[in-house]
């Protein structure tokens, strides 16, 4: 009774209104969104639909059989409906919607992320709603554990394998360098300590995970939160335009987002705005890199504390106990799903089977992400981002950029068939 | 190594509690997320064609 009464926050009503307004907001970027996709579609179809006619058309006139044009005729069929969700006609254009969608990328995590930085920074909005914002960001979570019906075992094995010899490389590379750089520098521990595990493995958690066995004051975790979220935003909204300017395919994005990007709600946004298979390979990729937080969290104790012989007598750390309670748990759901689908259960399905529970879970993960998309962007206040500064925000945001570069070497060199995640086809 | 001051022990136990809250708030996240998951799978596995329609259509209005 104790351990229910715990899940529930006392004075919980305070996030209602908050929370409220996430889901309006995240109502309405996915209704616009939809709006566009079906007028881009639309589009497409109006251009198409003659084309595929006139194939079909030749194809009668050289006698081939029959059951040779079934696809093609399926494929009119496909167009005309997405034409008919707009009540359109063959010729007519939606050039705007196109141009929208395709080339600006004006998809529900831009709209959700950008419109809510909008609203944040330009409307003042009354102080009832931030408690609510501030909780909608976790609901990405129950979405990445339903993604676990995406994944069968190979695909962990096999990219997830992949993903965590790079994140541990990178994990304790980057970790070990800033730390050091900070001591080097004159940097005091505290702030050292929570910088290195926040570049290295998930921005904010690993910050608040790291701050009481390195002993940092609140304005240090202040800056290092600035410090990390100034980045993780200024990624969220360049990774996508530079993967897209190099030509860097999907798989190979998903990797390169879930090394350089510290949030998992920000890796999210920008691998789902890049594309479908991006978002398999990160949220995989990026599980294995959390699993590692427990471990970066007794690095610093080790480096800070056991190292340096600083450990007062009678304040005997657990490390059992660290390593138990910094595990993010919700993660032991998502590998059961994984579980689930690999062992091919015919009453689950999978998420193309139709009416199978596994084809309708998969319809449900982006109302999740919409949510929690809307948190994000209703939460990033550039007045935050300013706390970012110091020597210890130059180290952070060197080595930052030093693991972006690093990480799309590597995936460069890895290629994208190691890092596709085949589960879903 | 100095003794730390009053002020200095406040702050670390201040510090120390305000860590322990957010990270009792990450577990409660992630048993909440656990329970929603698991929600939507009993939920999908009883009305697949509803969740599926509810989600994809339903919740569309232009």
């Amino acid at each position: 009774m104790k351990k229910l009464k715990h899940l529930f926050v006392p004075n919980w009503t305070r996030f209602v209104p908050g929370f409220l307004f996430c889901l309006v907001f995240a109502f309405l970027g996915m209704n616009l969104d939809h709006l566009v996709s079906k007028y881009h579609k639309a589009n497409i179809a109006s251009v198409k639909i003659p084309a595929l006619e006139q194939q079909v058309q030749e194809m009668m006139e050289s006698g081939i059989d029959r059951a040779a044009l079934i696809p093609a005729r399926k494929e009119i069929e496909k167009q005309r409906k997405a034409l008919n969700m707009v009540d359109g006609e063959v010729g007519q254009q939606w050039g705007w919607a196109t141009f929208l969608y395709e080339k600006a990328q004006f998809k529900y995590v831009a709209i959700l992320l950008l419109g809510g930085i909008l609203i944040r920074n330009t409307i003042p909005l009354p102080k009832i709603l931030f408690p609510g914002i501030s909780i909608a960001r976790p609901i990405i979570k129950p979405g990445i554990i339903i993604l676990g019906v995406h994944y069968v075992w190979a695909d962990v094995i096999k990219v997830g394998g992949v993903g965590l010899a790079l994140t541990a490389v990178f994990i304790f590379g980057t970790a070990i360098v800033v730390m050091w750089l900070c001591k080097k520098w004159g940097v005091s521990d505290g702030l050292g300590g929570i910088m290195g595990a926040g570049t290295g493995v998930c921005g904010v958690s690993a910050i608040i995970a790291t701050s009481p066995v390195v002993r940092s004051s609140p304005i240090e975790m202040a800056y290092a939160i600035g410090t990390i979220l100034f980045f993780g935003t200024l990624m969220l909204f360049t990774m996508p335009y530079i993967g897209k300017g190099i030509d860097l395919s999907e798989p190979q994005f998903g990797a390169w987002d879930a090394i350089a990007i510290l949030n998992t709600a920000q890796l999210v946004a920008a691998a789902e705005w890049y594309g479908t298979e991006a978002r398999d390979t990160a949220v995989l990729i990026n599980v294995a890199r959390i699993m590692f937080l427990p471990l970066v969290v007794l690095f610093s104790l080790w480096f800070y504390i056991l190292r340096t012989g600083k450990q007062e007598p009678g304040q005997e750390i657990n490390k059992w106990q660290l390593v138990k309670d910094k595990f993010p748990v919700f993660i032991l759901g998502f590998f059961l799903l994984v579980f689930l689908n690999s062992l091919n259960i015919e009453s689950l399905g999978g998420p193309k089977i139709e009416g199978s529970p596994f084809w309708a879970m998969n319809a449900v993960y982006k109302w999740f992400f919409a949510v929690g998309f809307a948190g994000i962007g209703l939460s990033i206040s550039i007045e935050d981002m300013k706390k970012a500064g110091g020597k210890a925000f130059t180290i952070g945001m060197v080595a930052a950029l030093v693991k972006m570069v690093l990480g799309l070497g590597v995936v460069l060199l890895i290629g994208t068939e190691m890092l596709r995640v085949t589960g879903s086809n | 190594m100095t003794k730390p001051d009053a002020s200095d022990q406040e702050q670390e136990t201040e510090l120390k509690h305000m860590a322990e809250n957010v990270f009792s708030s990450e577990k409660r996240e992630d048993i909440w997320a656990l329970i929603i998951a698991m929600g939507v799978l009993i939920l999908s596995a009883a009305f697949p064609d509803q969740i599926y329609h509810f989600f994809k259509e339903g919740l569309y209005l232009f």
